[in-house]
């Protein structure tokens, strides 16, 4: 399996969680991954539908 | 705000969108939808499609909306529930403030639109329905009173009123007897559920009719429900409003409602595993309301 280092902003076990086992990296980058792609259709969606909403009220 | 412990650990790991997507509940969403759509279907008037796409999209959305905030509210009641501790935050698959920011967002975003693409009165009717579910029944009634899904049944009621009010701007008799219908639905509706699955209400802490009142109480509330909404149902046919496609078919229908919560109103049995009656009436209770709906869209386009 593939080492990476640290996600910017993905939770990491520290000194002050010592009993917290570590997260895997990659199956954050997997989520992370499949949120972004999520996100991304559904605001190419928006626009879409914001665009036939604005010639729909002109009609 | 109370902000109970959930049982299960966090893991810490970033919610899937699957995740988001359960805390919508889209199965309930699926009849808040029909409701909607049957309201603007119902409606006299034209919309134009998109626009009406986009009323049943912001229907959708606000129950989501309110449906997230609920869970978000609920968790620790949630983790008590066989039925429910699978959901994203008991079964501490998200973090509640992910939640809470899911929910606030969008109700904020399907309000919006509502009243940009539609009309303000829609939008209204939909922001009230997604604050009445979330602070009046979730937040006030939930915990507090055997009461509690009758006065709450009224958010699950405005779907018809918002696809109504999206087609024509204001609100009728007809959108108000819709409303009628599913708030006195909701009783016989949710009590044959709670009668079947007594303990898991009685483990939480939920006062439902069932966990206070007893059975008896229960069957027999429920078989009273259940004469008001059969009237407010077949009414429209009498009063005018809708033609005999609905007046029959919805006659027909409440009759079967009534005879199934009859049985419910008079059994005596008190083992869950053997309430069929109970389990019939909450099937039959959801087919009644798709089925009633249905009827009055064919009729209203028929008669149109």
């Amino acid at each position: 399996m593939p080492r990476h280092d640290p996600l910017p902003g993905a939770p990491t076990p520290g000194p002050s969680d010592p009993g917290r086992p570590p997260f895997d990296q990659d199956e954050i980058r997997r989520r992370q991954r499949a949120r972004s792609i999520v996100t991304a259709l559904i605001l190419f969606a928006l626009v879409a539908l914001f665009y036939a909403i604005s010639i729909a009220k002109m009609l | 705000m109370a902000t109970a412990p959930i049982e299960a650990p966090l893991t810490g790991m970033p919610a899937e969108w699957r995740d988001f997507l359960a805390l919508t509940k889209p199965r309930v969403m699926t009849l808040v939808v029909f409701t909607g759509l049957c309201g603007l279907l119902a409606a006299p008037g034209h919309i134009n499609p998109v626009l009406g796409f986009t009323a049943i999209l912001c229907i959708a959305l606000g129950a989501g909306a309110a449906a997230a905030l609920n869970q978000w509210y609920e968790a620790d009641l949630d983790a008590k529930m066989k039925r429910t501790r699978n959901r994203p935050l008991p079964a501490g698959r998200m973090e509640r403030p992910a939640a809470l920011q899911f929910g606030v967002g969008l109700a904020a975003f399907s309000v919006i639109v509502m009243g940009l693409a539609l009309n303000v009165l829609a939008a209204a009717i939909l922001l009230v329905s997604i604050l009445f579910y979330v602070l009046v029944y979730t937040v006030w009634l939930k915990r507090r009173t055997p009461q509690n899904i009758v006065i709450g049944g009224a958010a699950g009621a405005f779907p018809a009123l918002i696809g109504w009010a999206a087609v024509t701007g204001h609100v009728d008799l007809l959108p108000v007897m819709l409303f009628l219908l599913v708030f006195l639905w909701t009783p016989p509706h949710f009590w044959a559920l709670s009668l079947f699955i007594n303990s898991d209400y009685s483990a939480a802490g939920v006062p439902m009719m069932s966990v206070v009142a007893g059975a008896k109480a229960t069957r027999l509330q429920a078989l009273l429900y259940a004469l008001p909404m059969a009237t407010v149902a077949i009414a429209p046919w009498p009063l005018g409003l809708t033609g005999p496609i609905y007046g029959v078919a919805t006659t027909g229908l409440s009759l079967v409602f009534l005879g199934l919560t009859a049985r419910v109103g008079f059994s005596r049995v008190t083992d869950p595993t053997l309430m069929k009656a109970e389990r019939h009436l909450f099937a039959y209770s959801i087919v009644y309301l798709f089925a009633t709906f249905g009827a009055l869209v064919v009729d209203r386009l028929w008669y149109a």
